[in-house]
């Protein structure tokens, strides 16, 4: 039994520092296909969070900032907000999930200082396992104590494999020098974190009745994000972004949603708000195209103002 | 609680601790740690079923103790008969209840009489097969004089519920288990080390093979309409890989848990793929249920229908093999599934090749042609047959076969560039098995041949490689539903 515990003892130590070399070797040589969980994707990808999170460093005290899912960075443009006289930055990133946000918020919202956050809250995203967006964040973010701590909250071996190459490229500060081009694909990065999608449009489609899930694991993470924003005295405004409606229809429970999130303060469900059209203001079906966007963010405009006043 | 879970891990963990610091030099102690820790995992999954089996395992204690005690074979054998009645008559209820409700009912309809027979929402308990099995046996061969009752009920009922083999075997038989049980056990350095690479060795059938298969296998065949007929056949071959490395990963699992704490049970897979024909294959592939059906169906069977020849062979063949596929569940695919199986064994049959043993490549590195061919055939119609197998019912594994008829058969199909990964990792498990194909499991040989850098680094390929490939979307253990 002693040599057995005595080897065992041994040999965990030297599987776990073989493991992390062959990680960064096999991060580091292999091509994309041999690797099928270690995601580490940077600049092209995700939607634009590589420049975003780059920028957002030289970033501060903004007047609103957006957090949320890929609704918020292709959903709140800067520019618009810019010519009604707000100084914004959109945070948000591809399926973020509150345990994201949070992780986002304690790196750089005392930097942001924001006088408001528009949190968009999407009912899926409470569901979500927020294992894309962890993804997201590790490969174009520095990485620290939280990135560990989300990793073992979220135990999935994409996180922990990413996580182990993102610290050997931050270490040896292998990402030093890489930039992200502006525009990729369809896709063009406007300075304040917006994702601009070049102009094209969806279709009407018809969906199943369904119904949203609103007892996600999330939840706990987004009442926290919550105490933190109360705790820093920042104005929250929690808002749903308009998908298509006949996506919107399908699901019978909107209003059980609604009133659980008027619960937690301020609240617009713009799909309730704004009418569009499945095809004219959608490029798919939870993404607004530039139509939509503008109409959408003029009338969010139009409420901020009206909470000014 | 699965074995690839951290549940489990720590569950283990602390069984081991407990088993070998704590109770070692009480051997009561330590089968009473092994019952409690079994019905704990039992209960795990669902407490209601573990009454079921604290139930069976009493009532099959008794038994086996007053089939020991009457001298009486009139008495022994109504006492086998009590035990069996109330095993299967569990089983059928449990698993067949619904099917023979729909079957008779569809029968009737076809004379035109509408029954209005009720189904009932029934959860299978987990493992009911294997312990059913498993203390059927033990009556049998307490009848048969072939072992001695046990009267110590902490044995026996750890025989029954031992916890590594209890939901998905290998079903042990008692003289292997119980005497394993009765006896002091002492930690044995080699066996254990053993067992850690047999579980790390299921652990990549399981997790890397298995569940990347699934992956590909599931989207096929909930949608075979939709897909050619050569990424059809690629499906095929997913699947029956899917099934082994699903359940021979399982297997090994089990077994070197057992390893670790100090017992030897039965190997349920010997390398099916390596066989020269469908005998030579049911000899490789769940040999514990094979015996089992061998030993209490096929040769009794044999046995009474001897008088009709060859004749009585097939009969006996074939009914053995609708039993070992009704025992996999109750759908007619299963039923098909198993008469199939049973009359590929006519041909060899009738030329006498039936119980000829061909040891393979036996001293050479690599098969001959002609063993090549034979162990391509046999796996073809394997494959091939495990589509009935793995389809929700016979309309659909028609379908399957109906739409793998079309010219597209003979195109590359469109899917295969995506599975090139797939294919070298299944590949490597296949090049590991054959060279150990002598040994009980696929990493013996290099276990043997390596030194101890050698074996570490071969351990550490293999962590790693189950760690940048395995199926992160978790799937259950195929046989769990058997």
């Amino acid at each position: 039994m002693k040599r057995f515990i005595k080897s065992l003892l041994f040999f965990i130590p030297v599987v776990c520092f073989a493991y992390i070399l062959l990680i960064c070797v096999w991060g580091e040589f292999m091509p994309g296909i041999f690797k099928k969980n270690l995601n580490y994707f940077r600049a092209g990808s995700y939607g634009g969070m590589m420049s975003r999170l780059e920028e957002v460093k030289t970033v501060k005290n903004v007047d609103i900032l957006f957090l949320g899912s890929s609704h918020t960075y292709r959903g709140f443009d800067n520019r618009i907000f810019k010519k009604a006289g707000f100084q914004t930055f959109n945070l948000g990133s591809s399926a973020q999930s509150p345990m994201q946000t949070l992780l986002l918020l304690n790196r750089y919202l005392d930097q942001l200082n924001p006088k408001t956050i528009i949190y968009e809250v999407y009912p899926n995203s409470f569901t979500s396992d927020g294992i894309e967006s962890s993804l997201d964040i590790i490969a174009n973010d520095k990485n620290d104590f939280g990135s560990i701590q989300m990793a073992l909250k979220q135990n999935h071996i994409k996180i922990y494999n990413s996580l182990i190459y993102g610290f050997y490229r931050d270490f040896f500060n292998r990402n030093k020098g890489e930039k992200e081009k502006k525009k990729n694909g369809n896709d063009t990065y406007i300075n304040g974190g917006f994702l601009q999608k070049d102009l094209s449009y969806f279709k009407h489609i018809k969906y199943p009745n369904n119904t949203w899930n609103l007892n996600g694991k999330q939840w706990s993470y987004f009442e926290k994000i919550l105490e933190l924003i109360k705790k820093k005295n920042i104005n929250l405004i929690l808002v749903q972004t308009p998908i298509t409606p006949n996506l919107y229809h399908s699901f019978n429970n909107n209003q059980a949603f609604d009133l659980k999130m008027k619960s937690y303060g301020t609240y617009y469900n713009f799909n309730d708000i704004v009418s569009l059209d499945d095809s004219l203001h959608f490029y798919d079906p939870h993404h607004l195209n530039q139509n939509g966007v503008i109409i959408f963010n003029e009338k969010l405009i139009e409420k901020l103002f009206t909470i000014k006043h | 609680m699965i074995f690839n879970s951290f549940d489990f891990l720590f569950f283990f963990a602390s069984f081991f601790i407990l088993y070998w610091f704590v109770f070692v030099n009480n051997l009561k102690l330590q089968n009473l740690l092994i019952l409690a820790g079994s019905y704990f995992f039992y209960a795990w999954w669902d407490w209601r079923f573990l009454s079921l089996l604290i139930a069976s395992s009493a009532l099959n204690y008794f038994l086996g103790i007053y089939i020991g005690k009457t001298q009486n074979e009139k008495h022994q054998r109504y006492l086998v008969l009590i035990g069996i009645v109330a095993g299967v008559g569990t089983l059928l209820f449990f698993k067949y209840f619904n099917f023979f409700i729909d079957t008779t009912t569809s029968i009737f309809s076809i004379f035109g009489v509408q029954l209005k027979l009720a189904t009932l929402q029934l959860i299978l308990p987990l493992g009911i097969s294997f312990y059913t099995f498993r203390s059927i046996s033990y009556l049998l061969d307490v009848e048969s004089e072939k072992i001695e009752p046990t009267k110590d009920w902490i044995v026996f009922f750890s025989y029954i519920s031992f916890f590594p083999s209890l939901l998905s075997g290998p079903i042990d038989r008692a003289e292997m288990l119980v005497p394993q049980l009765q006896k002091n056990r002492t930690f044995n350095y080699n066996l254990a080390s053993e067992g850690m690479a047999q579980i790390l060795w299921g652990l990549f059938k399981k997790l890397v093979i298995a569940d990347n298969c699934a992956f590909v296998t599931q989207a096929i065949f909930e949608n075979y309409t939709q897909f050619s007929a050569s990424t059809l056949l690629l499906g095929s071959f997913f699947y029956i890989i899917q099934v082994y490395a699903d359940f021979s990963g399982y297997s090994d699992m089990a077994i070197g848990f057992a390893k670790l704490l100090g017992f030897r049970i039965t190997q349920n897979f010997n390398y099916p793929f390596f066989a020269q024909n469908i005998a030579e294959h049911w000899q490789r592939w769940h040999i514990s249920l094979t015996s089992w059906m061998t030993e209490y169906v096929y040769t009794p069977l044999s046995f009474n229908f001897r008088s009709l020849r060859n004749k009585g062979i097939i009969i006996s063949i074939i009914i053995n093999f609708i039993l070992v596929g009704l025992w996999h569940g109750a759908n007619w695919t299963f039923v098909v599934f198993g008469l199939l199986n049973g009359c590929y064994f006519i041909p060899l049959i009738l030329s006498g090749a039936l119980n000829k043993k061909r040891t393979i490549a036996k001293d050479k590195l690599l098969p001959s042609i002609r063993e090549i061919m034979n162990m391509g055939f046999t796996f073809s119609i394997v494959m091939l047959t495990a589509i009935i197998f793995g389809s929700k019912n016979m309309v659909e594994a028609f379908g399957y076969y109906s739409q793998m008829c079309s010219l597209s058969l003979f195109t590359i199909p469109p899917e295969l560039k995506s599975q090139i990964i797939l294919l070298m990792l299944i590949m490597l498990m296949f090049s590991f098995e054959w060279m150990s194909r002598d040994e009980q499991f696929g990493l013996i040989y290099f276990r043997k041949k390596l030194g101890r850098v050698g074996r570490w680094c071969l351990y550490v390929g293999l962590i790693f490689t189950i760690g940048m490939y395995m199926q992160t979307n978790e799937t259950a253990f195929l046989y769990f539903k058997f």
